[in-house]
């Protein structure tokens, strides 16, 4: 390989190299949009306490609280194979879809109080809906 | 009867291209002049079938067959006429349909327009149009049809509301358009290396079909971007979500690809690399399908899960296995005749502006992919937010903006001193100057930011640094900017001097001319400009946006940012297959009135409650009577949803937003040239009118548009036949034929 054409290569390897050192740095902030997705279960079982999370779940039928004329709610998570059961407090746009027994992804990280402090509320809707019943 | 006629049209289109692919396969290994012209009858067979086959569905769209499941689950029989046409792309099934329609097509064109040319690679390209055929028609046969009926139901489902949106019944097909296109200079890579005619020929004959493909593709981006801007009501256009990264993925590729023939039509090299960036494009194009249909990768506007999967997962890897061995083997042919001899020319450039395109393509791809990966890997699920595109994207995106700038004007083989200065002096000060005034403007923020790097360098805080560094994005992009929009149109300025001395014509023939003498050069500037502007859009509408969420009650007003917003009113309404509160809205810019706006919350019912069904109709046929009477049947309606929700344990109704917008385009006030005001009912209590407004005001959001209808200016310009492409190519065939005899 002659000079000329290493000195490519050399070019080409440090872009796949900054990339790679830029998605690093990426995954390590707290807002970076890393996050890993388990269920109420798995997060309360085997996730970490630290860390940024996206935890699915049901949500638990009358557990909705709204507060702040509706620009924040408290309510419970539950896993719907198991009992376990997860509280969230989430401040921000809630979505029309979000109603007792839900979908939910929420995002964010669990607070010393054992209360898991959403930044994201994701509910799920059907993508069409289907015959009654 | 429709179905029968369906099933029977697409089985017979299936058997003719499998026919055509065979032939023409055959034709080249027997060397039989009637097999091949049979291959090619076997793509206008297929066509015929396919014709008859969406033909019979959208006659069962359009006569309400609810027979059918493609019907049923997407149309009902209120549903306006061109929501009934548009249906047969909402099911997966019927778009896979579209797909192979507008395949056939495409190969039917290409087959029309070689009839007495290119006689050595047709039969190639051919089978490799028939196989791809094939597959589509396998799976609208076999896997997924658009012909599968059950008994006949009384009214269907009704397509999303969502979708219920004049861009979103074009920006599919558009973006199909895209995807299949790159199938035609595909198929003649491949046909030109198993044909061993490894020339310039599949290039420059495809090369109106990649600038066609290319060119649907930006455009269904653009569409889909404008779409979700306007109906899903979160004031963003691009959320890095699986099926919006799909179709960028292939764009990229295809655009590196677009620049580094231009190489090897001028220096006979990157030959490798041009047939490996056409194959990555078409995969991608492939895969995008793929994404966009299965729902492999949750996302938030899929609107589709199903089966498909393991079909797209086995084509695709035998596509990319199959065209991968045949480069290999071939690799003893594409020898290049030149070499790069400097960093600092033009053919450099261009292979650093292709190793940015397919790097961002590549990092796109890693992490869309990456959950699937990383689920397989350790079992654990993750998910990538935008932030992390961004952040790993966005300064390569500026890189790329540089570059944009460079590679038409730096010298080919190696630049001089001279040839810099003269070309990059005055455009380089133009973009110093607008980045510091950018920073200057910033002020104090950015003297902090600035600080802040320093510290963390020192400390080699790379997540800090890189937190800071961001602020200074936008002045870069606009620095850039300045600095490609300056050598444009220095660019401009010289053609057209040249002219006007030379041929004494105007300063507006002179530029007429100069266009058409060269329209591949020109209209390239044209579409780097339009590419200039999206870009310059992006940033001040990402940096610059402003955000509120406030509880409005009737008489209120709202502020942000010099806008006042007072909520006059609301009135409710039984429509078509909704109901709604339309908020009345007057908006105050900077102390000035600037108009009157409506923005509405909506809730479809569903129909298939018979009470729902029975209390939506009343309503309807309230209208006009007595006003208080029909606001109370409305009302009704709300309060039966909320009820129903209650008892059956699930929605009832899907939810829908019409934003409003305000668009600034008015010279009293060029600060916000370009900006839009922007509005979203989150929830409007259908008594009291009670509202929760999320409002936007996005700087410069309108830039993006403008750009993508420069882009479309300069790309059909680009895409117009071409007196000075055709020659070359004639004189390539004949060099070609020469030396094959």
């Amino acid at each position: 390989m002659d000079g000329r054409r290493l000195k490519f290569v050399l070019i080409g390897l440090g872009l796949a190299a900054t990339m790679a050192f830029l998605f690093v740095v990426g995954t390590q902030q707290s807002d970076g949009g890393f996050a890993y997705y388990v269920t109420v279960d798995e997060f309360l079982v085997k996730g970490a306490p630290a860390g940024h999370f996206r935890v699915n779940g049901k949500v638990r039928p009358g557990s909705i609280e709204r507060l702040d004329a509706g620009r924040r709610v408290v309510f419970t998570v539950a896993d719907p194979k198991t009992a376990a059961a997860l509280p969230v407090d989430f401040t921000g746009i809630i979505p029309d879809t979000f109603v007792d027994d839900a979908d939910v992804v929420v995002e964010g990280k669990r607070r010393p109080d054992g209360v898991f402090e959403a930044t994201t509320l994701l509910a799920k809707c059907p993508s069409k809906y289907e015959a009654a019943k | 009867m429709i179905a029968t006629v369906g099933h029977f049209a697409l089985f017979l289109a299936l058997v003719a291209a499998a026919w055509a692919a065979v032939s023409s396969w055959l034709s080249t290994v027997a060397s039989g002049r009637g097999l091949a012209r049979s291959g090619e009858r076997g793509i206008y067979a297929a066509l015929a079938g396919i014709v008859i086959a969406v033909s019979a569905l959208e006659i069962a769209l359009v006569t309400d067959d609810f027979r059918l499941d493609a019907v049923y689950h997407y149309s009902s029989a209120a549903q306006a006429l061109p929501y009934k046409i548009g249906a047969l792309w909402g099911s997966q099934a019927g778009s896979l349909l579209l797909w192979s329609f507008l395949l056939a097509g495409m190969a039917a064109i290409t087959v029309a327009t070689n009839r007495t040319k290119n006689r050595a690679l047709m039969p190639w390209v051919v089978t490799v149009l028939g196989l791809v055929m094939t597959f589509f028609l396998i799976l609208v046969n076999f896997v997924a049809s658009p012909f599968a009926s059950g008994p006949m139901r009384p009214d269907g489902v009704g397509l999303n509301p969502q979708l219920k949106n004049y861009w979103m019944m074009i920006h599919p097909p558009t973006l199909y358009l895209g995807y299949v296109g790159f199938t035609v200079p595909f198929a003649f890579a491949i046909a030109s290396l198993a044909a061993r005619r490894t020339g310039d020929i599949w290039f420059r004959t495809t090369r109106r079909w990649t600038i066609f493909a290319w060119f649907f593709l930006g455009t269904g981006i653009l569409m889909g971007s404008y779409w979700a801007y306007i109906e899903l009501g979160w004031g963003g256009y691009w959320a890095w979500d699986p099926v919006e990264n799909a179709s960028l993925m292939p764009w990229l590729t295809g655009t590196a690809f677009l620049h580094s023939v231009m190489i090897q039509e001028k220096k006979r090299m990157m030959k490798v690399w041009n047939v490996t960036l056409i194959l990555l494009t078409f995969c991608l194009s492939i895969f995008g399908t793929f994404l966009t249909r299965s729902g492999i990768i949750s996302s938030v506007h899929s609107f589709a899960t199903s089966d498909i999967g393991p079909a797209f997962a086995w084509f695709l890897a035998i596509v990319f296995v199959g065209s991968l061995t045949l480069l290999i083997l071939r690799l003893p042919d594409l020898p290049a005749e030149a070499r790069l001899e400097s960093v600092l020319s033009r053919e450099a450039s261009f292979l650093f502006n292709n190793m940015v395109l397919v790097g961002i393509a590549a990092t796109v791809l890693f992490l869309t992919t990456f959950p699937l990966i990383s689920e397989a890997a350790t079992g654990r699920k993750v998910t990538m937010g935008p932030p992390i595109f961004n952040i790993v994207n966005v300064p390569w995106a500026l890189v790329l903006l540089f570059l944009i700038g460079v590679g038409p004007l730096i010298a080919w083989r190696k630049a001089t001193a001279e040839n810099l200065r003269r070309n990059f002096l005055v455009p380089g000060l133009a973009g110093l100057w607008v980045f510091l005034l950018f920073v200057v403007l910033e002020g104090r923020s950015a003297a902090k930011d600035l600080a802040a790097m320093g510290r963390s360098a020192l400390s080699f805080d790379a997540a800090t640094f890189l937190d800071h560094l961001k602020a200074f994005y936008p002045p870069i992009c606009f620095g850039l900017a300045a600095f490609v929009l300056t050598t444009v149109a220095v660019e401009f300025a010289r053609g057209v001097g040249v002219r006007r001395r030379q041929h004494g014509e105007g300063v507006l023939l002179a530029l007429a001319r100069l266009v058409e003498r060269n329209r591949r050069r020109w209209g390239g500037y044209v579409v780097h400009v339009g590419v200039v502007i999206v870009f310059v859009g992006i940033a001040a509408s990402s940096a610059y946006r402003k955000e509120t969420v406030q509880l409005v009650d009737p008489g209120g007003t709202l502020q942000i940012d010099g806008y006042a917003m007072t909520y006059d009113g609301f009135r409710l309404e039984a429509v078509d297959d909704h109901v709604g509160a339309i908020t009345e809205l007057s908006v105050w810019q900077d102390g000035r009135f600037a108009g009157r706006l409506e923005a509405s919350q909506r809730w479809h019912p569903n129909m298939l409650y018979p009470e729902l069904r029975t209390a939506f109709h009343d309503a309807v046929a309230a209208k006009g009577g007595d006003p208080a009477a029909y606001r109370a049947r409305i009302q009704g309606i709300f309060a039966l949803i909320a009820r129903l929700e209650r008892t059956a344990g699930r929605e009832v109704k899907t939810p829908s937003t019409e934003v409003a917008i305000h668009k600034s385009f008015s010279p009293a006030a060029p600060q916000r040239f370009g900006e839009d005001f922007y509005v979203t009912p989150l929830g409007v209590d259908p008594i009291s009118g009670r509202a929760n407004f999320r409002v936007f005001v996005n700087p410069m959001v309108n830039f993006l548009w403008l750009g993508g209808l420069v882009f479309v200016l300069g790309a059909s310009i680009c895409i117009l036949p071409d007196s000075r492409e055709r020659r070359r190519l004639e004189a390539s065939m004949a060099l070609e034929d020469r030396a094959a005899a």
